[in-house]
């Protein structure tokens, strides 16, 4: 498969995780590529939790992009 | 016309272009001959205890059409009495007062021995001293050149010795030979050096003879490691100018020094920082004429630059220069083909399966003709398409712009945030 249809895919379950309120609250990067952990945002007690793998070095860059671009636009604000 | 003079230190020259030291540079006759072809300054042949040499010393490597795209010498400094060299230089200087000649000095590493060699050298008019801490054979065996240069400690004591002696200033000049140069730059600036030049030549052997299983070259079929210079090294070169130029603790000039043998390359090392440029193997290739092109060159650029002297070039690329860590991950170029240059030799096909993302595939056209399309989205713009492409302009890498700039350092810092 061609590495941006991986790109896609990984890109996707991160997007959906997002758009059901999840947000990330945490990362950890190893050998195995880069773990991102999600929370669901205005749960309390027993949240639901997801962890997402990403292979994708675009995939890794996005979703830092993500974050990085919130901070920068939580700063001008 | 733009200025060319420059005052490297307080050596003042009435052009960037010096010869440096080497064979060039061994007579007064050669140097004489190289002021009258236009070179602005000399850096004459290494003065020592004089050596006696060996024949064969020099070899050449020649790759693809290109002769001397490398150069190998395993010749030693001066083997003339110094009190002959000093004749021809105060001779020199008499007759060329406009010109710079500076004298490289080697010897051991003792404080009476620069002590004395820098005396009876100035007496004789030089206008500046270079320290050969630098060249890798020979005299590195008897704890010379570059076994000095590469020991911080050493370089720091024998620059502050020469100090102590001289009235000219002492430019440094710095092996190659060691993995981090800013190291010695900063022991030469802590021993009170005026200046530094790098590189001197890269420790080498050139080649094996597949007949006779001879070294390249050979003395009477023994060989020995060399120092390798000419067109090859000047990536290595200018990249060592580069790391001097950007640390802040190293404030001293820099004359660059590796594989420069037109205009361009001058002037890639000016604006790396370098504010004068020696050349040797150029000159050994093509003769000392070279330097009328380099003159006329740099000069026709400076023009185009609207810049009124060269002085105005030096070091306007050093802010360019970052580490790895500080670029912008999120900068994006892809490659694109130009099917009206295309010549379908197909190695950008086959460069990209074999060693970079599998990006470029064959299609056919409307009128049933096959030809090679970049699938951009899994181009990562590596470049080696392009640069193995043998057609002018039939792939050009194109921006693809980015709203925000992430750097490596930026991310890492985000995501230690994060627990990462």
């Amino acid at each position: 498969m061609q590495e941006h249809q991986l790109y896609l895919d990984e890109k996707q379950k991160i997007d959906t995780l997002l758009e059901n309120n999840f947000c990330i609250v945490g990362i950890i990067e190893n050998l195995s590529g880069t773990f991102v952990a999600f929370k669901q945002a205005e749960e309390t007690g027993n949240a639901p939790q997801a962890t997402v793998q990403l292979l994708i070095p675009e995939t890794r860059k996005y979703v830092t992009n993500l974050l990085f671009t919130s901070r920068l636009d939580q700063s001008v604000s | 016309m733009a200025d060319l003079h420059i005052d490297f230190a307080g050596i003042k020259s009435k052009n960037p272009f010096w010869l440096a030291s080497g064979p060039p540079t061994n007579t007064g006759y050669q140097v004489q001959r190289a002021f009258d072809a236009g070179w602005g300054g000399a850096v004459w042949k290494t003065l020592g205890d004089p050596v006696i040499n060996v024949t064969s010393r020099f070899s050449g490597l020649n790759y693809g059409g290109q002769r001397v795209a490398g150069f190998n010498n395993i010749e030693l400094i001066t083997d003339r009495p110094l009190e002959v060299n000093l004749r021809e230089i105060r001779e020199t200087k008499r007759a060329y007062p406009d010109h710079a000649i500076i004298a490289s000095l080697m010897v051991e590493p003792k404080q009476e021995k620069w002590h004395e060699i820098v005396k009876r050298v100035e007496d004789v008019g030089v206008d500046g001293l270079e320290l050969n801490f630098g060249c890798p054979h020979g005299m590195a065996e008897r704890g010379m050149g570059s076994a000095s240069g590469q020991v911080p400690e050493l370089v720091e004591k024998q620059t502050y010795w020469t100090k102590e002696a001289a009235e000219t200033p002492v430019i440094v000049k710095l092996t190659p030979n060691i993995t981090d140069i800013t190291a010695t730059a900063y022991a030469a600036a802590q021993g009170g050096a005026d200046a530094i030049s790098m590189i001197n030549t890269i420790n080498s052997l050139m080649g094996v003879d597949l007949d006779t299983w001879n070294t390249i070259p050979n003395v009477a079929g023994k060989g020995t490691h060399g120092g390798y210079c000419g067109p090859a090294v000047k990536p290595i070169a200018l990249s060592m100018v580069a790391e001097c130029a950007t640390q802040p603790d190293i404030p001293v000039p820099i004359s660059g020094i590796g594989g420069i043998e037109n205009w361009q390359d001058a002037a890639e090392f000016m604006l790396m920082g370098a504010s004068s440029v020696q050349v040797c193997t150029a000159a050994m290739h093509h003769g000392f004429r070279i330097v009328e092109d380099m003159i006329d060159g740099l000069n026709n650029y400076l023009d185009e630059k609207g810049l009124a002297s060269v002085s105005d070039l030096v070091g306007r690329s050093v802010s360019k220069y970052k580490k790895w860590g500080d670029l912008d991950l999120n900068h994006k170029v892809v490659a694109r083909i130009n099917q009206d240059y295309c010549i379908h030799c197909n190695k950008c096909h086959i460069a990209c399966e074999d060693a970079a993302h599998q990006c470029i595939e064959f299609y056919t056209e409307s009128d049933g003709t096959r030809a090679l399309k970049v699938r951009e989205q899994d181009c990562v713009g590596c470049n080696l398409c392009s640069i193995v492409c043998p057609a002018e302009g039939a792939i050009d890498m194109i921006d693809q712009p980015s709203d925000v700039s992430m750097t490596w350092n930026e991310r890492q810092r985000l995501i230690s945030t994060f627990g990462g």
